[in-house]
């Protein structure tokens, strides 16, 4: 029954976004009380603005559901503002570093939406050229005006199989006011993407927008070879990331490698999507399941439920083994994981002292 | 109580100003606050410079919104925008209420009644917004424990794993990581 409701939620989830991010998309059919049930869930997983440029405009906009989605049309579109001039901050300074940075995911993605506020984000991630990770550190040291979270991949090793001057040279320049910020091409940011988002066991739908959006909107010289990769693997991970998005939320996936792949997705893959939405919380960004296991010790029933919930983690598990989204059960792939984070458990009763990410004794004044 | 020569004057530092259709959205940086103006609200406040009293406000506002705005709502709009403080100087302390504003000027309220409101996060657990709530030294630990018995730098704000490491964030819209 649990599962059937969970199912449930999830396909609610999937009905409200499909095509949301279109101008002029389909209207929304959706029982009042089916939305506000999900409600909490959209607005928790970042996509109350796209629910909002769906419902404006309908009666649905007139009720207090729909004024929550309108608040955060109002909030991200905001932050969006806000994020436009801290990332200005963080890419003068790494300018004046020397450093050389590739934006990533954030604000990359959110400028193909039809408004940059219908897709939110929190940090900025950037890829920097291997080695110069010490510099940038010192670059940011100093609290920005704005203060926000930068993650700074030093070189792209754990996001990508490409090496960052294959990258840079496919990157390109955009506009971000007087600044230009280089960018990913779009065959590696959709590639990017769709991994990170698989990754992560695709439990924000915002995610499979983003690859609906890159699809629908690329290039008509937009290359498939590039942007699949030359890992094998990966390729076929790529492709089902996109199929998700083509049979979950009705991404136009015709002519690209993935258009007979929706149909043949494993079901498991699906309720798992599904169920990870109706979660509305993923496990990836929560501490390590021994610290959290060790933190419930004192109540095996929260012990229990931890567990079971790092254990339901299908998608995530066949990435880290390198398997394929085939019909075959996930349970293996789910004890092989387990097994590979070992050492993770053993590195936890033995972490020194906390790391630093700002030195107390960094230069005091910034360059911006 | 602002003296009747002093004339009311937009804060223009430390605010983040969008437009949105009819409504201006405006963030206030410092108080991490978040307001939206409808178009007379808008158009009384991008008048405030300093120099113009409540009828050379209301003037100014109409050519803008393109419609009438009388003295009554001139006052409103400044009561609310001193409240949501967005006008530099003293807040103007007048007692005016929606309603009884409504009732001075009429039908005609309906169009020209000047709002501010406060935005508020859809839910409780989606606190005003940025920024984070690292705290130096303290936003990165090693452990949960750690950082969240350092008290994660406040309200809302939550203790997570990301990248090898945990931190503490506020969350925005949804959790971090997006």
């Amino acid at each position: 029954m649990q599962h059937v409701t969970t199912h449930r939620t999830g396909g609610i989830i999937a009905q409200v976004l499909a095509g949301a991010w279109r101008t002029g998309g389909p209207p929304l059919e959706v029982e009042p009380e089916d939305l506000q049930r999900v409600a909490p869930l959209l607005h928790q997983t970042g996509t109350g603005a796209l629910v909002w440029w769906r419902v404006r405009g309908t009666a649905l906009a007139d009720t207090e559901t729909g004024d929550g989605f309108h608040q955060a049309y109002r909030l991200h579109t905001l932050e969006a503002e806000i994020h436009a001039l801290r990332l200005n901050d963080v890419l003068c300074r790494l300018d004046a570093a020397g450093i050389d940075a590739l934006l990533i995911k954030g604000w990359a993605i959110a400028r193909r939406y039809p408004e940059v506020g219908l897709r939110p984000y929190t940090d900025l991630d950037l890829i920097i050229r291997p080695g110069q990770g010490e510099a940038a550190q010192g670059a940011l040291a100093v609290p920005l005006a704005l203060e926000g979270p930068v993650d700074v991949h030093d070189g792209p090793s754990r996001v990508d199989a490409l090496g960052f001057e294959q990258l840079a040279e496919r990157s390109e320049a955009v506009s971000l006011g007087d600044r230009l910020v280089r960018i990913l091409g779009a065959e590696d940011h959709l590639r990017l993407l769709a991994l990170h988002a698989l990754r992560h066991g695709v439990f924000r739908p915002i995610w499979l927008i983003d690859l609906a959006v890159c699809v629908e909107g690329r290039s008509s010289g937009f290359d498939w070879e590039r942007c699949l990769g030359p890992v094998p693997r990966q390729r076929e991970w790529v492709i089902d990331a996109i199929a998700l998005a083509a049979r979950l939320l009705g991404a136009h996936v015709e002519d690209t490698p993935a258009a007979g792949r929706a149909g043949t997705l494993p079901d498991w893959l699906i309720r798992a999507v599904l169920r990870n939405w109706a979660r509305g919380t993923g496990t990836s960004h929560l501490e390590p399941v021994f610290d959290a296991l060790l933190a419930r010790l004192r109540s095996p029933r929260l012990a229990w439920a931890e567990a079971r919930r790092r254990w339901d983690r299908p998608i995530e598990a066949t990435l880290e083994v390198g398997g394929p989204f085939n019909h075959l059960p996930r349970w293996p792939f789910q004890m092989v994981a387990v097994a590979r984070r070992t050492p993770e458990w053993r590195e936890a009763l033995r972490r020194p002292t906390a790391p630093r990410w700002r030195d107390p004794g960094a230069r005091q004044t910034a360059p911006c | 109580m602002r003296q009747d020569s002093e004339q009311s004057r937009a804060r223009t530092s430390g605010l983040v100003v969008k437009g949105v259709g009819e409504e201006l959205l405006v963030y206030d940086l410092a108080r991490h606050r978040a307001h939206s103006l409808n178009r007379v609200a808008a158009a009384v406040w991008r008048a405030c410079d300093g120099t113009r009293g409540v009828a050379a406000l209301g003037q100014a506002a109409s050519r803008e919104s393109g419609q009438a705005v009388p003295a009554e709502a001139v006052r409103y709009a400044l009561q609310s925008l001193g409240r949501a403080q967005l006008l530099e100087g003293p807040v103007e302390e007048g007692g005016l209420t929606r309603r009884e504003v409504m009732a001075r000027l009429g039908t005609a309220a309906a169009v020209a009644l000047p709002l501010v409101t406060t935005i508020i996060a859809p839910t409780a657990a989606q606190a005003q917004s940025p920024p984070p709530c690292l705290k130096e030294n303290e936003g990165v630990c090693a452990t949960a424990a750690q950082c969240c018995a350092n008290g994660c730098g406040g309200a809302n704000c939550v203790c997570v794993f990301s990248k090898d490491r945990f931190r503490c964030v506020r969350p925005t819209i949804g959790d971090p990581k997006q």
